[in-house]
């Protein structure tokens, strides 16, 4: 039996289930039979971290290697880490109760850079220490992945290695590197040529006078010089759990999950994730169903999400769709991230079910300028096309998304958003007999923020008083009475846009942030923008310095030596695209020698 | 129609699994019956779902060692394999321990529970005596306590109807209370009554309850 949080502990917490562990599909095994202890480590909350389906890909990975015992930590929530800190009672892992701090490797997901005051509270919690320098041979390698670490700066004083790209590529090479006992800096050492793995303390930013990069500069000879991201050639082949952890407390995407590609085909400039994980790779559809089958039947599920970037770019998308809702009759297929010039009638068929929870499109920006701008390859027929079926079809809530802040808009864009919507509201009167109740276009916007490894990566991101002069805007513009307006946080997104860009200086502001009491940035009831401001200034840093100036060209960025996918000439070449608001095609009609592909 | 074959399964609740809440309960079930092939019923509708049943829900944190569930099954299937299969996909504490199939026209579980015992292991600093109180409290003909609701005035209510049995060794209160939807008396609220009597005080956080079985109106149902 786990050496469990203590009754009189458990009961006065909210949601006690979600430290428990025990959840079918965990995995037990005998400590003493392992050589090395590793714990996942997810900076958010239990429900937020179980819905993450990479956590469970490696996972079942780590675990399915006998020398290995894979476990889990999540951020406690804070009534939790009130708790722990008034009882004495470190941070430990779901599976055995064992503390973070007695574990050989934690591995942190970096999904977004709001977690990050997160992990530096969850390696407090496990009384580990923040720094990396202050880490000596008895505690815990700290390693982190995921999105954020294409550019590891900021997080680097406080990490041992990071591992950027995909874990199936490679991250088995680097555990086969580590035995009990090993000096941390022989196996860093050992592990430091190896795909995908940057280990910050072999490589020194120098800085000019004007607080500019010069370079990040490996500190000896036997490091590469610039690190190339880990990535899956052939996703048929790579390792694949036919099962998933099916959570205690209902998690926010609590249902099976197929990822059927990686990778995007389009190349919107805004986007991150359609640029990291380049090139576009597919599962064939033959091993995706019977993927489907094992993990339908082991969980129990009866909705299937199909999980993509751009789930109706998918080459074989009926046959699969076909293939999934053949496997029970009970089986409700979800189909997040749809683009709205992929709708038709045939998914409208096949969301049956999902007609009450309503629709959600991203045109992103309100005119075919700004669209083009962002190689959005979406005209407005298309928009107005895809809500037409989706009316005809019975929705009568529909969800745009849209974006406030993108380089080169101009107020007519802004406004544009809201004559966009009202388009769409005119469309559903116009072309079918309107419901009782009526329509509801809920137009949410979102303030852009510049993210490395995209070609916007060079703008400047509007400032906090523009990005509210917009949210303005936009509200006064919106005459329509079926569309319902709502943004999020411009202060969120400043923040975000600083440690995005930041470079190895930046850590030392999120530790002030960190000892200030920053926690659960990424919850609007936590996060508190002053207390930002000020860990900002007590590091002796300057936000604008890092969300709001633009960067030129041959700025030396703290990511450079990082390789996630298209060189930075061909960024470049897309920021003057987007200057001239040219479009480019998207890999399927035409590849753009982005670089990505051969790696 | 297809044949429908109703079964009630008596579970245990014990360990970490006592800190699922009813949904999550809810889920686990459903869960469970789909990965173990069982082939439920499901009910008709926009929104279809698993027909499942619980007695009284176990409140968070309160180990159940006896506690039912009732589904309905389009096959039939064997008591051991109903199971060993649910024990294979329920969550760690969870634990199905008895099954049996429903007569033709039996009522639900929550419409035949009316009472249950419980085993609780008080968390009580003071002199007081609670064998003593246990005793005079159940010669007595009346257990008042005030209750207060947000939003209304503070009223007293007699408790003492709904206590069958009481007895107390050392800090072990052994007490057979209502249950369901006739009459239900929370085992916290009986123990903070005592306690008053015998002039102890009870730390909530420490003290932990145990239902050790649903007691039905037809006394055979609940013996395990
Ligand atoms: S379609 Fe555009 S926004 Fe969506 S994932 Fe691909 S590149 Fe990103
Ligand atoms: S190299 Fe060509 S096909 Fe490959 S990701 Fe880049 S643009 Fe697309």
């Amino acid at each position: 039996m786990p050496n469990l949080i203590p009754h009189h502990i458990l009961i006065q917490a909210s949601k006690p289930a979600r430290y428990i562990g025990g959840e079918p599909g965990s995995v037990e095994k005998d400590p003493a039979s392992v050589s090395t202890r590793f714990c996942l480590c997810f900076p958010d909350v239990y429900e937020v971290g179980m819905s993450w389906t990479g956590l469970g890909v490696l996972y079942y990975m780590l675990n399915a290697r006998d020398d290995v015992y894979c476990e889990r930590a999540f951020a406690p929530w804070a009534d939790m880490e009130g708790l722990m800190r008034a009882n004495g009672l470190p941070l430990a892992t779901l599976e055995t109760g064992e503390p973070l701090a007695r574990m050989d490797m934690l591995g942190f997901t970096l999904g977004h850079e709001m977690g990050y005051s997160n992990m530096l509270n969850m390696l407090d919690l496990a009384g580990i220490p923040l720094l990396a320098a202050e880490r000596g041979g008895q505690w815990p390698l700290v390693a982190a992945g995921g999105a954020c670490a294409c550019n590891p700066e900021p997080m680097a004083d406080f990490v041992d290695f990071f591992y950027i790209g995909e874990a199936e590529a490679g991250f088995g090479a680097v555990l086969d590197r580590y035995e009990p006992g090993i000096p941390k800096e022989d196996f860093l050492l050992a592990i430091a040529s190896l795909p995908g793995v940057y280990v910050p303390r072999f490589y020194k930013p120098e800085y000019k006078p004007d607080g500019t990069l010069r370079g990040v500069f490996p500190i000896r000879q036997d490091v590469p010089q610039v690190i190339t991201k880990a990535a899956v050639n052939n996703l048929d082949a790579m390792f694949t759990p036919d099962r998933q952890i099916t959570p205690n407390v209902e998690s926010v995407h609590d249902r099976a999950v197929l990822e059927i590609f990686r990778g995007c085909i389009r190349g919107c400039r805004f986007c991150q994730a359609g640029f990291i994980y380049r090139p576009c790779r597919e599962k064939s559809p033959g091993r995706l169903l019977d993927n489907a089958r094992k993990i339908l039947d082991s969980t129990g599920y009866d909705e299937i999400s199909l999980l993509s970037l751009s789930t109706g770019d998918y080459s074989a998308f009926s046959e699969l769709a076909d293939g999934v809702q053949g496997l029970g009759s009970n089986i409700s297929l979800s189909l997040p991230s749809l683009r709205i010039d992929a709708f038709s009638l045939e998914l409208m068929e096949r969301m049956e079910g999902g007609r009450k929870q309503g629709l959600t499109f991203a045109p992103e920006a309100g005119t075919q300028r700004l669209r083009d701008i962002i190689n959005k390859n979406l005209t407005e027929e298309e928009i107005l096309e895809g809500c037409r079926l989706a009316f005809q079809g019975g929705w009568n809530r529909v969800k745009l998304y849209c974006m406030l802040g993108l380089p080169f808009e101009t107020d007519d864009d802004v406004r544009g958003l809201a004559d966009l919507a009202a388009k769409v509201a005119d469309m559903y009167y116009s072309s079918i007999r309107p419901k009782k109740g009526g329509l509801t276009v809920n137009l949410s916007a979102s303030c852009f923020v510049p993210k490395p490894h995209t070609p916007f990566q060079f703008a400047a991101q509007a400032s906090y008083d523009e990005l509210c002069e917009k949210q303005q805007l936009l509200k006064r513009s919106i005459r329509s009475r079926s569309v319902k307006f709502s943004y999020h946080n411009a202060d969120t997104s400043v923040l975000e846009g600083a440690l995005a860009r930041g470079d190895r200086r930046t850590g030392t502001a999120i530790l002030e942030a960190f000892k200030l009491g920053a926690r659960f940035d990424g919850w609007s009831e936590f996060f508190d923008y002053g207390l930002w401001k000020r860990a900002f200034v007590n590091a002796g840093l300057d936000m604008a310095f890092y969300a709001h100036r633009e960067r030129p060209y041959d700025e030396v960025l703290p990511w450079d030596h990082i390789k996630t996918g298209a060189d930075k000439p061909f960024l470049i070449s897309e920021m003057e695209q987007a200057r001239r608001a040219v479009t480019t095609p998207d890999c399927r009609t035409a590849c753009a020698r982005c670089g990505a592909c051969g790696l | 129609m297809a044949d429908i074959y109703k079964y009630r399964i008596t579970y245990k609740k014990t360990g970490t699994a006592r800190y699922l809440g009813h949904l999550d309960m809810m889920r686990a079930f459903q869960r469970a019956i789909r990965a173990a092939g069982l082939q439920p019923r499901y009910s008709e509708g926009f929104n279809p779902h698993i027909i499942l049943s619980f007695a009284q829900p176990l409140p968070v944190g309160m180990t159940g060692l006896g506690e039912l569930a009732d589904t309905e099954l389009l096959e039939p299937f064997s008591q051991e394999y109903i199971i060993s299969e649910l024990n294979a996909a329920f969550p760690r504490g969870l634990e199905a321990i008895a099954v049996r199939a429903l007569y033709p026209g039996e009522k639900t579980t929550a419409a035949l529970v009316r009472a249950a015992e419980y085993a609780i292991t008080a968390s009580v600093q003071g002199d007081g005596d609670l064998k003593q109180a246990a005793e005079e409290l159940m010669e007595s003909f009346s257990v008042i306590i005030r209750t207060e609701k947000k939003g209304k005035a503070p009223s007293e209510v007699n408790i003492r109807g709904h206590i069958t049995e009481l007895s107390v060794k050392g800090t072990s209160v052994r007490a057979v209370l209502s249950c369901g939807g006739q009459g239900n008396l929370r085992p916290e609220i009986m123990l903070s009554a005592l306690c008053d009597k015998a002039g102890v005080f009870m730390d909530p956080n420490r003290t932990e309850y145990t239902r050790a079985r649903l007691i039905m109106q037809n006394a055979s149902e609940g013996i395990l």
